[in-house]
């Protein structure tokens, strides 16, 4: 294995918010915390090559997870093992397991050229300069900084220090590679690069590549397996795309139609019943409601639970009710959209 | 290991030059800082020891005193920039750069990535005012003095900023804040560089030297360097700031131990 993480448990201790004046002024003597549980028996294996995300909504423990496995924070039970070494007992000989990118925290020093950052890093992992420079010409090559080594960081776009950030992650060639939203802030061209990147370091190094990220297309395009992650707690582990399809339960039918001979009121008390189940949400046509629709060309969005409403029974009446179908859709909801409801869900549930 | 250390120390010479390179205003910034600070100085003393002395110390001695201890804020500014920033660097999360890397003590990264460039200005003027002084008033030094003055400022200034670094962190670690306690120091080093804690009565004078020793960081020195006290008397200053800084070397250490242990990390 190249991670495994085994009932990780992660406290921390907040000062509990006081109400009014008397309690703010009693806090001065006395301060109240309350205790909260980060990471709640967390586990899981990645193996070498593979690459995974941890998604999860602001809080569920994703950075926690990254921060204890790169041993920056220590973990209040459990066991941590990167590539063979515990990085909060044998914190030294991890460190050279792995690279690090933090999306919101730079790696690179912001006043000085980036190059003399990379000479940094390459003392630091001890490289000989033949290794570095051929490494450096590879990810010159492949992210085109060129341009960007002999200027301050704070003198670049944040797409190009970024992928000056992921040298200097990547610098020393590490078996595994943790990224903390790599894409955060950056426009579609140049997180379409990194990902790439990502990628590419995947299957030509072999590396491990752990992401957390809250932008879908990351998800999607770089991982093949997820982690969601909801208050400290796993709710799923397994490939992306059957969370997508396990989740995807809730379906959506669009329907174009026309009725001329046919009365439309038939058609009106039927959804209205439909509409009436839980799990069933029907729009018409710019929002309006279902009275609005009349013999002209119409269109109907039906989101539904497919536990719930028989497909076949509704696509039989709807067809029998009209007199021309101009067009029907059925889809999954995008990712994205289940990933909102999930975050929406477990925060409530955790509420 | 050492070779490692001594190649990562080089490279943070290296940056600290390019920093001046990108921002060559820092040396003077630091010139004109320096300058006003020490003439200023010198204008404050030359008005009132016109013709007298401060409880036995002559203008010539009160100013070799307070060149030393500029002296001490010059050498400083090479070494200990970080510890005067490891505060802020705990309570800003700048500390887990370091905390993930391949580093034997994440420290060595953490207090010696920065040099306070302009800081070395400090070192050339004070060393000037010396100078000027030494061969103006035609002051000779002997070579015994001069090393265990040298020694003692050295020591003392080590054991300064560990003490800042062991409170300081403390504070970070714990509540968070510690800009208070930056100042409150700030406050005591640049006041003891102009006052010699010798002349001070004995309470306050044992706290300058027991509690918070900024009295080997300048009157000490001076008092050595100028033969004001005895060789015996200089040896014994020596031998007391070494278990001194020890003493607060471990302190430190543990108290970065257990830092560690609890950091919960700068939120995203």
């Amino acid at each position: 294995m190249s991670v495994d993480a085994y009932q990780l448990e992660k406290t921390y201790r907040r000062l509990t918010g006081e109400a009014n004046f008397i309690s703010r002024f009693r806090s001065f003597i006395k301060r109240d915390y309350q205790t909260i549980k980060a990471l709640d028996n967390v586990s899981f294996s990645v193996k070498l090559g593979e690459k995974i995300t941890i998604i999860g909504p602001n809080g569920a423990g994703k950075s926690t997870i990254i921060k204890i496995l790169t041993g920056i924070i220590q973990f209040d039970k459990g066991n941590a093992i990167v590539n063979g070494y515990d990085p909060q007992k044998q914190r030294y000989n991890a460190a050279y397991q792995f690279g690090v990118v933090f999306g919101h925290r730079s790696l690179l020093w912001r006043h000085i050229p980036v190059i003399e950052s990379l000479r940094l890093y390459r003392d630091v992992y001890e490289l000989d300069s033949q290794t570095f420079e051929r490494r450096l010409a590879d990810f010159i090559s492949v992210l085109e900084i060129k341009p960007f080594l002999h200027r301050q960081p704070r003198r670049l776009s944040l797409g190009e220090r970024m992928r000056c950030e992921l040298v200097a992650a990547l610098i020393h060639n590490p078996p595994v590679v943790f990224l903390d939203e790599p894409t955060i802030g950056l426009d579609i061209v140049a997180a379409r690069r990194i990902r790439k990147f990502i990628n590419e370091r995947n299957q030509e190094d072999g590396t491990t590549v752990i992401l957390c990220s809250h932008n879908v297309k990351d998800i999607e395009q770089i991982c093949d397996r997820a982690i969601l992650l909801l208050k400290g707690k796993i709710h799923y582990d397994g490939p992306t795309k059957e969370l997508a399809s396990l989740l995807q339960k809730e379906k959506r039918l669009d329907f174009t139609f026309r009725t001329e001979k046919k009365p439309i009121t038939t058609l009106i008390h039927f959804l209205q019943k439909l509409s009436v189940q839980e799990n069933v949400k029907i729009t018409n046509q710019d929002g309006k409601s279902l009275e609005t629709l009349n013999g002209n060309d119409n269109s109907i969005r039906i989101e539904y639970n497919a536990d719930a409403v028989d497909l076949d029974f509704l696509i039989h009446n709807l067809l029998q009710m009209v007199d021309r179908v101009l067009d029907i859709q059925i889809s999954d909801a995008d990712l994205e959209d289940i990933i909102e409801e999930l975050y929406t869900n477990g925060a409530k549930k955790g509420d | 290991m050492m070779l490692k250390i001594f190649r990562i120390q080089t490279r943070f010479i290296i940056m600290s030059y390019k920093l001046i390179y990108q921002y060559p205003s820092i040396i003077l910034g630091g010139f004109i800082e320096a300058t006003v600070t020490v003439l200023s100085f010198y204008i404050f003393w030359q008005v009132v020891l016109t013709d007298q002395e401060f409880s036995s110390w002559a203008l010539h001695e009160i100013l070799i005193f307070s060149a030393l201890g500029y002296l001490c804020w010059g050498i400083a500014s090479f070494f200990f920039t970080g510890v005067w920033m490891l505060p802020f660097k705990i309570i800003e999360g700048e500390i887990e750069r370091w905390l993930c890397r391949p580093l034997r003590h994440p420290l060595l990264g953490v207090l010696f990535e920065e040099v306070w460039v302009g800081g070395g200005a400090f070192f050339v003027v004070s060393t000037i005012l010396l100078v000027i002084v030494s061969s103006y008033y035609h002051l000779q030094y002997e070579l015994h003095n001069l090393l265990i003055a040298f020694l003692v400022l050295i020591l003392g200034m080590t054991t300064l900023y560990i003490i800042y670094a062991t409170v300081s962190s403390f504070l970070g670690f714990t509540i968070g804040r510690a800009e208070f306690i930056q100042q409150a120091f700030d406050s005591l080093e640049d006041n003891f560089v102009r006052i010699p804690v010798t002349t001070l009565p004995g309470g306050l004078k044992g706290i300058l030297i027991f509690g918070y020793p900024v009295a080997f960081i300048s009157a000490f020195p001076a008092e050595i360097l100028l033969n004001r006290i005895e060789i015996t008397e200089a040896a014994f200053i020596l031998l007391l700031i070494i278990p001194l800084c020890l003493f607060w070397l471990m302190m430190f250490l543990a108290v970065w131990r257990l830092g560690i242990k609890r950091y919960e990390s700068a939120s995203n």
